[in-house]
């Protein structure tokens, strides 16, 4: 059984998120980057399966800038058993292209499970898992809260909407979203940090996959903006009557509602 | 003299054999026993020689910490040196049963040995009353921080028989020989009185019975005391000379690099310091007697983990197993404030602290095993350095307005403001005072804004000490940076960690709390006050300023320069506070067995009926006026 999380290195949730001059991205320097929350309920999952099954394998990539080394590392440290990290050059990526660089990779690498946060947190595209099961045609199961073997070849996958729980059986290999209620993550001992160390992340460049990112592009960002501030609440002094009356006066000559 | 009779050879080689054959079983119990002690790891307790024999003075011979008891203080002085007096006349006595003109060396000159003889007199009588006033501390009052084992009966039955017995064999002898020259003992003198009118052959027999029953109770009290709690009559000497003279606010430092074994799972994880205490233990108590998580009903007493370890290290002996699930449980582990109380009373300065620390260190090192909530704090630490979680951008927000000159790398003073004091609403607006307070002054200050990252007292109590290291290191490198002569700090935790704990890793910095510095400002008339407020106050001592750092008169003093009230004590106060319930990362935990420590606290500034209650801690502040706040009792 050979288990493959796709991990994403996002900014921190509290980070201070500033516009780079070409409005197409954001300033990276003083940013603290972290797993995106829902790849760690992926990760978290993987080990688990890997606990209670004898035979299964546990892998991890990612596509990113250097500094995603950082986040392969900490997934080694929580006891993922190999790391691989595809260079990302100084190009943008869309969606669609960054899927179909984690489809190849995975093929390369041999899998039977394939698992993945159902969104990063930092442009909540939500659509990795999807793009990739398409890609190997395989079956995808999004937003999971519990997965249940049922044989080596087969898993029920639970999925909770609004109102119900859903279960799919689907036979394996597949692709499936975690979600949070999935488990709880595991932090890291120092032993696993302290072996984490010692392990090496493979590389696996993009061209040594036969592919030319710049044409698989099929869209792109154009301009990033800020949202327009809040404008500040008002309150309106003076007794029942008087505020009712502003009210009234508010709401007709300046919000124009009534 | 001639009406006894010398002792005969054949006596002689039956008092020799009994004497040998205690002795051997003595010596190999007491062997079996300390000899796991070695089991466990070096330990540094062989410097400040001098200071660890002023030690066996003022606490092992002049009992000063077992005085903080007036009770127990008195009688277990009596008993304690009955003892060692009567030991002296012990030898007296074999000696003359085997020389006939045995004397004691300087003791035994006939110009002293009167002497000496109504000074054993004196503290036999002393030692009997001791076992008398621990009788009916045992049995008429006892407080609930004993526990009446069959153990300590005997053991008082032995003491007082042994020196009863010593008595009446003397008085007995003393009424044969009638030769003052021989005794004068003043007991022996007046108890002869009652044998007057018996005949000499009966007294002879009794003496004769009397003397080989009291040598009898003597040799079997010496083979009871390794196998009793007695042991602490070896142990305790030894334990509170190797006592720890480090400061208490510092816990060991673990090299990460070095070590293979991170904290404590098998008794070879600890120092032989630490096994030692196990057997130093005396039962007494007066740790539990402090425990807030035991007087709140949670599953700890450190009494209680210290004896169920010296009952585990003497069933596995050399055969090391996990201790934590047997000897001592998670949830005990995990109910520790780290308040210090338990170290603080133990009268022979045993470490229950330390050893739970190590058990946090295995757990959250080695297994990962922690309450949950931890995990939401390391990672807050990790990415934003402070367990609030708030981005590590938005720590010098808290200044805004204040126009003053953060990260000023030559400024003499530097504040550093700790995690509560940038982040917590309520704790902003002590820092925000504590700043105007040092510009109205024309203090020369700075702030280290967003250089700062958390001392790192939330991971290293909590057993994290890779995370801790990684704080710490950080915070090292950026003092480099800077060329301040002093560091003030406005939370006890900051104020512990940086002048007591960064010294292991080399950084050594002169810390100020702002406590002692704004009380040395008022001393030195610099910092004047012009408006008194009248209101009463009671004033909340944090741990780690006071029990971990001995800083119990400076907040005080400031309180009285502020109030023309009284300043009111609650029922525990200086080294006997009570913890809000907050330390040793409980702040980031749920605190969800037994009662509620701070609500307990916050009933004892009820009870003192004063307005206000002050504290000197970020975290004792939150503790409080939550506690407050549930008692329907508006912040004041």
């Amino acid at each position: 059984m050979k288990i493959v999380v796709c991990i994403k290195q996002v900014p921190d949730t509290e980070a201070y998120i500033k516009i780079n001059s070409q409005k197409t991205s954001i300033e990276e320097s003083g940013i603290k980057y972290i797993i995106n929350p829902y790849d760690e309920f992926a990760l978290e999952e993987a080990l688990r399966i890997k606990e209670k099954l004898n035979n299964a394998e546990t892998a991890v990539i990612t596509l990113g800038a250097p500094r995603t080394q950082e986040a392969l590392r900490s997934a080694l440290a929580l006891g993922i058993e190999k790391a691989v990290l595809i260079p990302q050059e100084d190009f943008i990526l869309d969606n669609f292209s960054s899927a179909f660089i984690l489809a190849k990779t995975v093929e390369r690498l041999g899998y039977d499970l394939i698992l993945c946060g159902k969104q990063a947190i930092d442009d909540d595209m939500a659509q990795t898992g999807g793009i990739i099961a398409s890609l190997l045609n395989i079956p995808f199961v999004s937003l999971a809260t519990k997965i249940e073997f049922i044989d080596n070849s087969q898993i029920k996958v639970h999925r909770e909407i609004e109102g119900f729980t859903e279960v799919f059986k689907i036979k394996l290999p597949a692709v499936i979203s975690a979600q949070k209620g999935l488990n709880e993550p595991r932090y890291a001992s120092l032993m696993g940090i302290m072996q984490a160390k010692k392990k090496i992340i493979s590389e696996i460049k993009i061209q040594d996959l036969g592919i030319n990112p710049e044409n698989l592009i099929k869209t792109k960002l154009t301009r990033l903006e800020y949202p327009s501030p809040r404008s500040q609440g008002k309150i309106l002094d003076g007794d029942l009557k008087e505020a009712a009356q502003k009210l009234v006066k508010f709401l007709r000559e300046e919000a124009k509602i009534i | 003299m001639d009406n006894i009779p010398p002792f005969s050879l054949l006596n002689k080689i039956i008092l020799l054999s009994l004497i040998l054959i205690s002795l051997s079983i003595f010596s190999y119990i007491l062997y079996d026993r300390l000899r796991l002690i070695f089991l466990g790891k070096k330990a540094k307790r062989f410097n400040k020689i001098p200071l660890r024999i002023k030690t066996l003075f003022l606490y092992v011979l002049g009992h000063k910490k077992v005085f903080a008891y007036a009770y127990s203080g008195i009688l277990h002085f009596f008993i304690f040196w009955g003892f060692i007096i009567l030991a002296v006349s012990y030898i007296d006595l074999l000696g003359k049963a085997f020389f006939l003109n045995f004397k004691l060396p300087i003791l035994g000159n006939n110009l002293i040995y009167p002497y000496f003889l109504d000074l054993r007199d004196f503290f036999g009588i002393l030692a009997i009353i001791g076992v008398i006033l621990a009788l009916m501390r045992r049995f008429i009052f006892k407080p609930e921080r004993l526990e009446n084992s069959k153990e300590a009966l005997i053991i008082l039955i032995l003491i007082f028989l042994v020196v009863s017995m010593g008595f009446l064999s003397e008085s007995l002898r003393y009424s044969l020989e009638k030769n003052p020259a021989n005794s004068l003992s003043f007991i022996a003198k007046n108890l002869a009185l009652l044998f007057n009118n018996f005949p000499k052959e009966k007294i002879l027999l009794y003496y004769e019975l009397s003397w080989w029953a009291h040598l009898i109770i003597i040799l079997g009290f010496l083979i009871y005391i390794p196998l009793s709690k007695h042991l602490h009559l070896i142990t305790c000497p030894i334990a509170e000379f190797f006592r720890n003279l480090d400061s208490p606010g510092a816990l060991p430092y673990l090299d990460l690099e070095k070590e293979e074994r991170f904290g404590a799972e098998l008794f070879s994880d600890f120092s032989w310091k630490d096994l030692l205490d196990l057997y130093a233990c005396t039962e007494c108590g007066r740790c539990q007697e402090n425990c807030p998580a035991y007087l709140t009903k949670k599953p700890l007493s450190p009494k209680k983990v210290i004896l169920n370890l010296k009952k585990e290290l003497l069933a596995q002996k050399e055969i090391f197993k996990p201790l934590i699930g047997k000897a001592v449980a998670e949830d005990e582990i995990w109910s520790c404030t780290t308040c210090g109380n338990c170290q603080e009373h133990c009268p022979v300065f045993i470490e229950p602290l330390n050893k739970i620390a190590e058990f946090k260190r295995h757990l959250v090192l080695t297994q990962s095993k922690f309450p949950k909530e931890l995990t939401l704090c390391y990672r807050n630490l990790e990415v934003n350095l402070n367990p609030w979680g708030i981005g590590y951008m938005e720590r010098e927000k808290f200044v805004h307005n204040l126009e003053i000159n953060i990260k000023n790398k030559e400024a003499s003073l530097l504040y550093f403001a700790g995690c509560a004091a940038s982040f917590d609403e309520r704790n902003k607006k002590v820092s925000r005072s504590l700043i105007k307070i040092l510009k109205s002054l024309e203090v020369d200050f700075t702030l280290l804004g967003t250089d700062e990252a958390c001392c790192g007292d939330p991971a290293r109590r909590t057993g994290n000490e890779y995370l801790y290291q990684n704080l710490a290191q950080k915070n090292i490198q950026t003092f480099k940076n800077y060329k301040f002569k002093k560091i003030l700090t406005s939370c006890p935790h900051c104020f512990n960690t940086l002048k007591n704990e960064y010294s292991q890793m080399g950084g050594n910095f002169e810390v100020i709390h702002h406590s002692v510095f704004l009380a040395d400002l008022i001393k030195e008339k610099k910092l004047k006050l012009f408006k008194k407020i009248p209101q009463t106050i009671t004033y909340h001592d944090s741990c780690y300023l006071g029990r971990f750092n001995n800083i119990y008169d400076h907040p005080r003093q400031i309180i009285q320069n502020l109030s023309s009230g009284k300043l009111v004590e609650m029922t525990h106060h200086h080294n006997k506070s009570f913890c809000c319930g907050a330390g040793g990362g409980k702040m980031w935990m749920e605190e969800l067995q037994g009662e509620k420590i701070y609500i307990k606290r916050a009933d004892e500034v009820v009870k003192t009926k004063s307005q206000i209650v002050a504290s000197a801690c970020p975290y004792c502040l939150t503790m409080m006026e939550d506690g407050l706040k549930e008692k329907n009792i508006d912040e004041r």
